[in-house]
């Protein structure tokens, strides 16, 4: 199955919305400027602070080495990129990229407080990365697929900057495994989350977008069926916290 | 049975952190790039299988293609040949081997070589700390059966969360959910404050308002 935008009709979802093809990636970014500042803060409040541990089972199974290029698409305030540049060492290199300018600025401001500084920063769209065949040992889209119009694209897009071997590790919300967990899922996106993003953020409509989008986001099985298609293979998936997040673990094999 | 994904992914996290130390340990994972060794439990109760890749292993739950060697035997069978006083060769005492013994010797070897400890490695899948204890113990009295290998699942999650990971088990969903309606209470308490407030009905205001018309 795919999840491309419909040719026929030009449109695609943002969040429940259709809206035209060419329109997604400008709604998007407004969203993404809107909550740059409070990112991080959001991003505690929206997963309980378990986003952290999610991140640390990504940064794990990736198993990124000394020496390794290491790409970060949609990597937005760099929390994944500080921990790659750790393990890469300076033989290695890690670089951060977003289509998202604002975005960015926040994760360069951020990974210098930290003391990383010399991480190239890219700007790009994760559907036509500059980057050429054969770049990287790593490359990883953590909440981030999920925003792009053409998820696709953009996975053939990351398998062709993979060195054969590599692998692309994707970090998404996903579908929990068990009913009960939906419903309360559910009432939290719905309910709660656009009014923490009311309260906390001014910003309710941003919020919302997210909690929809979650859901217009294709199931397990679903993207690892896209990720086979785009050219990964040894496709698995690791459900975290009940489904509520999922881990896809594929590697370009030639 | 297969053994769950995130499982999988905590053992080859761990196995490689080890294999890693040495490089002609990686030299040689990468010479055996794609082959496979199939590890099951006795009675198919539990089975994961080692892909070899040029960085060290991958573990997964399910063979991607036929493996070059299945070897199946209990768990303290499975230590015992792995570990530092295994003897060397292609005997291997208590395990039921098929296919290509030498990838299995050569694996053996690999890990001997990095000081791989079998009984630290599958501790975490046995229980843990406790298990840890009981090793010894455990080499000789543990029988397996499919409802060890349950309680397996549940304490390799133990371990996992002890290693922040967070896990899906029914405690802690349910404790998720826990702390989402306590959330949601708080916030919606608090929204119907501030709509109080700002409709001029919350109790102080009432109070004001009795006060200035008095
Ligand atoms: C929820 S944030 C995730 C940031 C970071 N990876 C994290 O986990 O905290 C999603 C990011 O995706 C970016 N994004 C959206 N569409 C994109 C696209 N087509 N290409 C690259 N990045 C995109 C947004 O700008 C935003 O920074």
């Amino acid at each position: 199955m795919s999840d491309s935008p419909k040719p026929d009709s030009g449109t695609t979802h943002f969040g429940f919305e259709q809206v035209p093809v060419g329109e997604k990636r400008a709604r998007v970014a407004g969203v993404f400027d809107s909550v740059a500042s409070k990112y991080d803060l959001m991003n505690d409040l929206m997963s309980l602070g378990v986003h952290r541990l999610w991140k640390r089972f990504v940064i794990d199974l990736a198993g990124v080495r000394s020496g390794e290029k290491v790409l970060d698409v949609a990597g937005g305030t760099g929390d994944l990129s500080r921990e790659f540049a750790k393990s890469v060492g300076p033989r290695g290199m890690v670089v951060l990229s977003d289509i998202n300018a604002a975005m960015l600025g926040e994760g360069r401001r951020r990974l210098a407080d930290r003391g990383v500084v010399n991480l190239p920063i890219v700007q790009a769209n994760a559907e036509c990365l500059p980057f050429a065949e054969g770049s990287f040992d790593c490359i990883t889209i953590g909440f981030g697929l999920r925003n792009v119009t053409d998820k696709d694209k953009a996975l053939r897009s990351m398998c062709r900057a993979l060195k054969p071997g590599g692998r692309l590790l994707v970090l998404e919300f996903s579908k929990p495994t068990s009913e009960g967990l939906s419903k309360i899922y559910d009432q939290y996106s719905f309910k709660l989350l656009p009014l923490m993003g009311r309260l906390v953020a001014n910003d309710e409509a941003s919020y919302r977008y997210l909690a929809e989008s979650i859901r217009m986001h294709p199931d397990q099985a679903t993207l690892k069926s896209m990720m086979d298609a785009a050219g990964f293979g040894r496709t698995q998936v690791y459900n975290l916290t009940g489904g509520v997040v999922a881990v896809h673990r594929g590697f370009r094999l030639e | 049975m297969s053994t769950p994904p995130v499982l999988c992914a905590a053992a080859e996290i761990a196995l490689n952190r080890y294999l890693r130390r040495e490089p002609s340990v990686i030299e040689d994972c990468a010479r055996l790039s794609g082959r496979c060794i199939e590890l099951a439990l006795p009675s198919g109760s539990l089975a994961l299988t080692l892909e070899f890749i040029d960085s060290g292993v991958r573990v997964m739950p399910e063979p991607p293609n036929p493996p070059q060697v299945r070897v199946s035997g209990s768990p303290s069978a499975l230590m015992r040949s792995l570990s530092l006083a295994a003897e060397g060769g292609t005997h291997f005492p208590g395990l039921t081997v098929e296919g290509d013994a030498e990838l299995l010797a050569e694996f053996r070897d690999m890990v001997t070589r990095v000081g791989f400890d079998p009984e630290e490695w599958l501790a975490p899948l046995l229980g843990g700390v406790a298990a840890h204890r009981l090793v010894g113990g455990l080499r000789k009295a543990f029988d397996w059966t499919r409802g060890n290998t349950r309680r397996m699942a549940d304490h390799g999650a133990e371990y996992l969360r002890e290693e922040t990971y967070d896990l899906a088990r029914a405690r802690d969903v349910g404790e998720w959910m826990d702390e989402v309606d306590d959330t949601r209470d708080a916030l919606e308490r608090l929204e119907a404050r501030l709509k109080r407030l700002e409709s001029g009905a919350e109790p102080r205001a009432t109070a004001s308002t009795r006060l200035r018309d008095a």
